[in-house]
């Protein structure tokens, strides 16, 4: 998937507002918004359809969240493996790959603290509901898929979930990180 | 900068194949990785080194596909072992407690000597 970023800038009230513009390869825009608080902190969001090919452009949302609040490079490989599995298991359990749907991403990320919401409107399921997984015995047993919770849990230090007042589903993913 | 996804599998030397990943793996490309694997297998090997070096992000579902494989007990077993791993990329296997299942070399040629010394110990016993 090509992804072509165009952007557009807001500045109001000492916050700085960006609109990014990726075009997949079916030249659908996928919109990100970044909202810078200042000092250190940024808001940004992203939403994509229900379609495996739409991981990428979250992976690269979160690398412009990064580059704009940068933190530890090992942190920030975890916070992004923890979203798009968040992202991934919605596509496949949530929904189930090729239904219709969207999943939201929204990040808070300061000099101390990264947040994030993955939000969507499929089947409501607590992942943080299921047991926690002996992952050597679940590979013994011959089970080589299902990591993605047991991941999320792992890498974050915080693991929540709710339904909001839409009705959506709300995965909720918090860890202290180090700005740099 | 982004590296396009590829997944290359090449023999490394008689018995032993190279598969080389690149790029991000996950859902949306996991299969071609299976792909590749399976093709490796339908050619009699059962030993692989998987190089990661140009791998930039990898999924629980793509190291999914070769945990798929694990099998110590079987009859025939398959061994992979993983090379030139990116520094995120392993410390998260540690950290998930993939260390003491997944094998790790820090060169191809090491990954290899790994791999003839687990067939000397098969047959051995």
């Amino acid at each position: 998937m090509e992804l072509a970023l165009s952007r557009g800038m807001n500045e109001t009230c000492g916050t700085t507002t960006r609109r990014f513009l990726m075009k997949g390869s079916a030249g659908r825009p996928i919109e990100m918004v970044t909202q810078k608080r200042p000092p250190f902190g940024l808001s940004a969001s992203i939403l994509v359809g229900n379609e495996a090919r739409y991981l990428g452009a979250v992976r690269r949302f979160m690398h412009l969240v990064i580059e704009e609040c940068p933190i530890r490079p090992e942190e920030a490989y975890v916070v992004t493996l923890a979203v798009d599995e968040a992202v991934a298991n919605v596509m496949e359990h949530g929904y189930g790959m090729g239904k219709p749907g969207f999943v939201r991403v929204e990040i808070e990320i300061d000099d101390r603290e990264f947040k994030a919401v993955v939000s969507d409107r499929g089947t409501y399921f607590d992942p943080t509901a299921l047991p926690p997984l002996d992952v050597q015995a679940h590979v013994q047993n011959g089970r080589s898929r299902g990591l993605g919770v047991f991941m999320i849990r792992k890498l974050m230090e915080q693991v929540e979930y709710r339904v909001n007042e839409d009705g959506e589903n709300e995965l909720v993913l918090q860890k202290q990180v180090e700005r740099v | 900068m982004t590296i396009p996804f590829k997944v290359v599998a090449a023999e490394y030397e008689p018995w032993i194949w190279e598969l080389k990943l690149e790029g991000s793996i996950d859902m949306s490309n996991y299969a071609k990785v299976d792909e590749a694997l399976k093709g490796v297998f339908e050619r009699g090997a059962s030993l692989v080194i998987v190089n990661l070096q140009r791998v930039q992000y990898i999924s629980s579902t793509g190291f999914g596909c070769f945990l798929g494989y694990y099998n110590p007990a079987a009859k025939e077993p398959k061994w992979f072992v993983f090379t030139q791993v990116p520094p995120a990329v392993k410390r998260v296997f540690h950290s998930l407690g993939l260390g003491g299942i997944l094998e790790f070399a820090e060169s191809p040629a090491a990954a290899a000597a790994l791999l003839r010394q687990k067939v000397r110990k098969s047959l051995a016993r």
